[in-house]
């Protein structure tokens, strides 16, 4: 059984009854719903989330320092398999593209991607080769690009720039060295920052909580009332599984161009070779995001609003693409040209095209809600 | 803001719009059909200034000097005023998106077109990221020879996304653009491409060599430009049987509605303040520049904005200078809130004026005229505070009006702002 919360049971026959005598448009039962949902959301998964990535960015910071104290195979290996740890955690956070992420723009600081012209490798060789001072003030005033995790992939694992020669010799010690700690320390930093500014409860998670809802008696001027806060998450996820579908598995696999040919390059992780494991996490966090374990999710608030069908479809199609993306057993760079990996990666694109659709079109309709534009509206 | 306060604006909105509708109410059908015209007009303009650009490009190649290419290059300029108005019509209507990839394809390896700096690096994985047309007759593209003895339109158009890379753009304005400018390697200083003229030129004179195969793609590929502002402009002619335009007009009000409205927003924030403004800023990165080997960026964002305006205004004003004016969403928003409408008016205006004060700063003209000229590549320098700011204040407005066009949605019945036909990624 996919919906087992028996805490909350009561509550849901409860507040569905009410919800089924007095149901107006946006009544305030509903409205007390939603903010409570949100609420449980945000103090559980939400927190959770953030909490994972600065303590996994924490530990790469200290693993870094100590590969550097005594740069080897093994050193190297453990900073890497971090580095992993800490990415697959940063696909939780990454959904959450409202509120504390939003100020400074700390999303690209903690990861640049797509990089197609390859900027993270070629500011990366630039500033190597300056005579520049490496600090956290340099870093921060300088391109979003040397930050956070896509410049420590650079500096962990790729093919010429990763050699563990730059970290053995004299010069490595200087510069190289002290890249990576720096720009590990400062992902730490930011990942600290913003998993302190989602538990300070009187901050940003009472102001997501209680936006208000946009009533006929609005003034339509007025867009200060901002989203809804279950409308809010219903667009980041929104956005997030656009980009899963359109970057991470439709570029590389060809689909976004005209001739079809694919591009290795073009996958999330490919000079970590990590890009099929992140898909899976990225998946699997919005799934957690919507149910919020054994608290009231957005799953729930469905149900309690007399669309169970609709979220357990919804459900459904999230553990049908993740059982099909299990099937492919070799890195991404082999998979989009292995004719059986392949099948199974388009049949996930296809997939994730109904579930944003079931997104996109179902839930609007069944919670009344109306979804803004978006990022990924564009080219 | 207190309920009641809302309330009462609400009712006064009410009462307003109650005596407004005494007048004459706006049509929905009229507010789009003039959008229809205005699509006309504006494509009709571009494709005028392609002409005139291909009169000055003949020129060029006639007698290669500074001065011809100078002017070849002013012609460019003018040409992209209406054309950046009119992408405004690209995110809803498939009929325009599907061309846009032969017309304004950017960022481009131009390594694909012509010679190119040691330094440069083309897209990852791009194969034909140096692939040099201008300098092959023929091309091994991974096994599979593709012929360009004849440089013309029909080949430029299939060597366009050769082999599904996006970043190989044989056609349209940027291609044009590099032409007739070259690679800017200025990075995030000061100054533009600086082809010289004789890159044109016949026999000895001839510098960069292949002068004759430049001279014949800068034509065909211009040529080329001309066919297709020359559909597009037939697509949204009246009294065509057949056309997008009567296609778009039968589509049903709500259904067209929702069409202009996601395209005004997804310029406004997607492309315009996130691809082509956020991301060379954030990065410090001049590859993510609109028009890199022009420097002509602050203009593009410019008329880009004002395309989204227009739609709104139901005003354009083309090349010549005459003005198109007709029913518009304002009209129609003015019925139902004058407020909303009002709000409205202020943001169009607002970054209108924020994107004034870059094209100021960039011409070093009106309050900037005492300072040195700062183009949008070096804006995005490292630790440039000024360009940080003037930048960030055009995001920041663009941001505010696509807020304000989803209230303008709303206030039009529109639940879901994702049109039925729109291009799929």
């Amino acid at each position: 059984m996919i919906f087992s919360k028996p805490r909350n049971q009561a509550l849901l026959l409860f507040l569905a009854a009410a919800l089924a005598t007095t149901l107006t448009y946006l009544s305030k039962d509903k409205q007390d719903l939603e903010k409570q949902v949100a609420r449980e959301i945000a103090e559980n998964t939400i927190v959770n989330f953030h909490q994972n990535f600065a303590l996994s960015t924490k530990v790469l910071s200290a693993k870094s320092q100590a590969f550097c104290i005594n740069p080897n195979e093994t050193t190297l290996k453990a900073t890497q398999a971090q580095w992993r740890l800490a990415m697959s955690d940063w696909q939780a956070v990454k959904i959450i593209n409202f509120g504390p992420i939003k100020v400074n723009n700390l999303s690209w600081r903690l990861q640049f991607w797509p990089d197609k012209k390859n900027l993270v490798g070629r500011k990366i060789k630039s500033l190597l080769k300056s005579k520049d001072v490496i600090d956290h003030a340099k870093l921060e005033e300088s391109s979003v690009v040397i930050q956070g995790l896509s410049a420590l992939e650079y500096l962990l694992f790729d093919r010429t720039g990763a050699k563990l020669s730059h970290y053995q010799t004299n010069e490595g010690e200087t510069r190289q060295c002290a890249l990576l700690q720096t720009v590990a320390s400062l992902t730490q930093q930011t990942a600290e920052h913003l998993s302190s500014s989602w538990q300070a409860k009187d901050e940003y998670l009472s102001v997501f909580v209680n936006t208000a809802t946009i009533t006929p008696e609005t003034n339509m001027a007025d867009i200060a009332t901002g989203t809804p806060p279950l409308t809010q998450l219903i667009e980041s996820i929104l956005v997030n599984l656009e980009t899963l579908k359109n970057d991470k598995l439709g570029a590389p696999l060809g689909l976004k161009s005209a001739s079809g040919k694919t591009n290795a390059f073009l996958a999330e992780a490919w000079r970590s070779q990590h890009s099929l494991a992140l898909a899976s996490a990225n998946l699997s966090s919005v799934r957690q995001l919507l149910v919020n374990g054994e608290l009231l999710g957005l799953t729930d608030f469905l149900i309690a609003d007399d669309h169970q069908a609709l979220a357990s479809r919804l459900l459904m199609q999230i553990d049908a693409i993740q059982t099909t993306l299990n099937t492919v057993d070799r890195p991404m760079a082999e998979a989009i040209n292995h004719d059986e990996s392949r099948a199974a990666l388009s049949k996930a694109h296809t997939d994730l095209a109904a579930l944003i659709s079931t997104l996109k079109r179902d839930i609007p309709i069944a919670m009344n809600i109306t979804l803004g534009f978006n990022d990924n509206d564009g080219d | 803001m207190p309920q009641t306060l809302k309330l009462s604006i609400a009712l006064l909105s009410l009462i307003f719009a109650g005596t407004l509708q005494a007048q004459a109410p706006t049509s929905k059908q009229a507010v789009l059909e003039h959008y229809t015209d205005i699509a006309h007009a504006v494509f009709t303009d571009s494709h005028t200034q392609a002409e005139e650009l291909k009169n000055s490009i003949v020129a060029l190649l006639n007698k290669p000097t500074e001065n011809t290419l100078n002017k070849a290059r002013d012609a460019w300029k003018v040409a992209r005023i209406p054309y950046q108005q009119s992408e405004v019509f690209r995110f809803s209507h498939v009929v325009v998106d599907d061309m846009e990839a032969q017309i304004n394809a950017w960022p481009l390896d131009e390594g694909l077109i012509d010679y190119v700096n040691e330094d440069y690096e083309g897209e990852l994985g791009n194969f034909g990221a140096d692939a040099n047309i201008i300098a092959n007759p023929a091309l091994d593209f991974g096994g599979t020879l593709i012929d360009t003895l004849k440089i013309t339109p029909e080949i430029l158009a299939d060597l366009n996304e050769l082999g599904g890379s996006e970043a190989n753009v044989a056609t349209g304005y940027h291609a044009i653009e590099f032409l007739l400018w070259g690679q800017d390697l200025n990075g995030t200083g000061a100054g533009a491409g600086e082809r010289p003229a004789t890159d044109y030129a016949l026999g000895e004179q001839c510098t960069h060599g292949n002068c004759e195969r430049r001279r014949n793609y800068l034509l065909a590929a211009t040529e080329l430009l001309i066919q297709n502002l020359s559909t597009l402009e037939n697509e949204w002619a009246p009294d065509q049987a057949g056309n997008y335009r009567e296609q778009f007009l039968a589509s049903g009000e709500q259904a067209a509605l929702t069409k202009v409205l996601f395209s005004m927003g997804s310029l406004a924030l997607g492309e315009l303040a996130g691809e082509r403004m956020k991301v060379a800023l954030e990065a410090n990165s001049t590859e993510d520049e609109h028009d890199c080997f022009s420097d002509n960026t602050h203009y593009s964002h410019y008329y880009n904005a004002l395309g989204i305006a227009n739609i709104y205004s139901g005003h354009f004003q083309g090349t010549n200078g005459d003005w198109l004016r007709g029913p518009s969403l304002e009209n129609l928003i003015k019925d139902i809130s004058p407020t909303l409408a009002k709000s409205l008016t202020d943001a169009f205006e607002l970054t209108q004026a924020k994107l004034q004060v870059m094209v100021h700063r960039a011409d070093a003209s009106g309050p900037f005229a005492s300072k040195t000229t700062m183009k949008f590549d070096q804006m995005i320098a490292e630790g440039n505070s000024e360009g940080v700011q003037i930048i960030g204040d055009v995001i920041e407005s663009l941001v505010a009006e696509t807020q304000l066009i989803e209230a303008m949605a709303k206030a039009l019945d529109i639940n879901r702002l994702t049109p039925d036909q729109v291009r799929q990624h």
